[in-house]
């Protein structure tokens, strides 16, 4: 039987509101993480990401996104978090999707990641991909989400494990 | 394995057994070198995915792909990148002698990981023409130096797919990946 080379890790849904979704302990097994996160909110609000519980300057990151009528390019350096909610926000009934791609994790190097999103609305609407950094030599092995104020019941996040030959 | 994978149920023992529909090709663990080859590619997949992940010698480069040694002016490729707080789409005039998958704003950077996944679809297919495409960045903590790609490419060939080299203008330091999957 063939080695597979894509596992689920772990996931976990919401079964009542809460300030974050986190998932902890990951193994050391794999060589990327893909992370897809299924956000709602209580209310309309911004969310971010956070990574080891790190909270430090220790964050940038780089985006292209579009909205029903315009391309934009942003750039954060030295930041406390990745902001997943630029020119976006997660809101009650319409779940956003993020896939992101955490790169050689378990490395002694600084990690960066990939992230494509979608987000769209009854009316307006956004999308866009990121490039992230987290300058630390550690292994990664927690992921925080961190809303506003309340992610809503029913947001899933799921973690999988991708290996190399 | 939610996402990729199919379950496959036998009614005589009543047992369910999971095969993969992802699996690993090979990988390159490339250093002091600019250019790695994946040679020999199986034609039993219908997808080749690419992920890589380059810690480059010096900053500024692009890092580029061929397909079965091909050196000829074969290649299209359009690009849409986030770089310096900008949205820019570009695409050379011409048809090209490789096809770009990474550096269209300022190119590689140094110490910090250069990164990419690359999607080439039905690349067994000897009657079509080859589409690929990536999403690829870099990000070092330097706003002007930081860049967000994606990138549609063709190859104006229908023969399969038998070999990818990847090279760029540095080489690639110790600590670089680059693996090959196939995709059922």
């Amino acid at each position: 039987m063939p080695t597979s080379t894509y596992e689920k890790i772990a996931t976990t849904t919401l079964g009542s509101s809460s300030p974050t979704v986190n998932l902890s302990s990951i193994p050391a097994t794999f060589t990327d993480l893909r992370l897809v996160f299924v956000p709602l909110g209580t209310s309309t609000q911004n969310m971010n990401m956070t990574l080891n519980g790190d909270t430090g300057s220790n964050y940038s990151f780089t985006s292209l996104r579009g909205d029903g009528g315009a391309a934009y390019g942003s750039t954060a350096t030295s930041a406390s978090n990745i902001n997943l909610t630029l020119g976006t926000s997660i809101t009650t009934t319409n779940p956003n999707l993020y896939e992101i791609d955490i790169f050689s994790y378990t490395s002694s190097t600084n990690k960066t990641f990939l992230n494509k999103y979608s987000a769209d609305k009854s009316i307006s609407g956004n999308l866009g991909v990121m490039v992230g950094l987290y300058q630390t030599a550690s292994a990664i092995t927690e992921v925080t989400f961190t809303a506003a104020t309340n992610f809503a019941a029913n947001t899933i996040l799921t973690i999988y494990g991708i290996l190399k030959a | 394995m939610a996402l990729l994978n199919l379950t496959i149920g036998s009614f005589s023992s009543g047992v369910v057994a999971a095969t993969s529909s992802y699996e690993s090709i090979a990988t390159s663990s490339p250093s002091g070198v600019s250019t790695i080859t994946f040679s020999s590619i199986p034609a039993t997949y219908k997808s080749l995915q690419i992920r890589f992940n380059i810690i480059s010698a010096t900053a500024g480069n692009v890092i580029s792909m061929q397909f079965n040694g091909d050196t000829a002016a074969n290649y299209r490729y359009h690009n849409l990148y986030g770089f310096n707080s900008t949205a820019v789409a570009s695409a050379p005039a011409s048809a090209q002698a490789n096809m770009r998958i990474f550096g269209v704003g300022y190119g590689t950077v140094t110490t910090y990981p250069n990164v990419g996944i690359i999607d080439i679809i039905d690349y067994a297919s000897t009657t079509k023409n080859k589409t690929v495409k990536t999403m690829s960045g870099a990000n070092n903590n330097v706003a002007a130096e930081s860049e967000i790609d994606l990138e549609s490419g063709l190859w104006m060939d229908v023969s399969a797919v038998t070999s990818v080299t990847f090279f760029s203008g540095a080489n690639f330091n110790t600590g670089s990946s680059i693996a090959l999957y196939g995709i059922k």
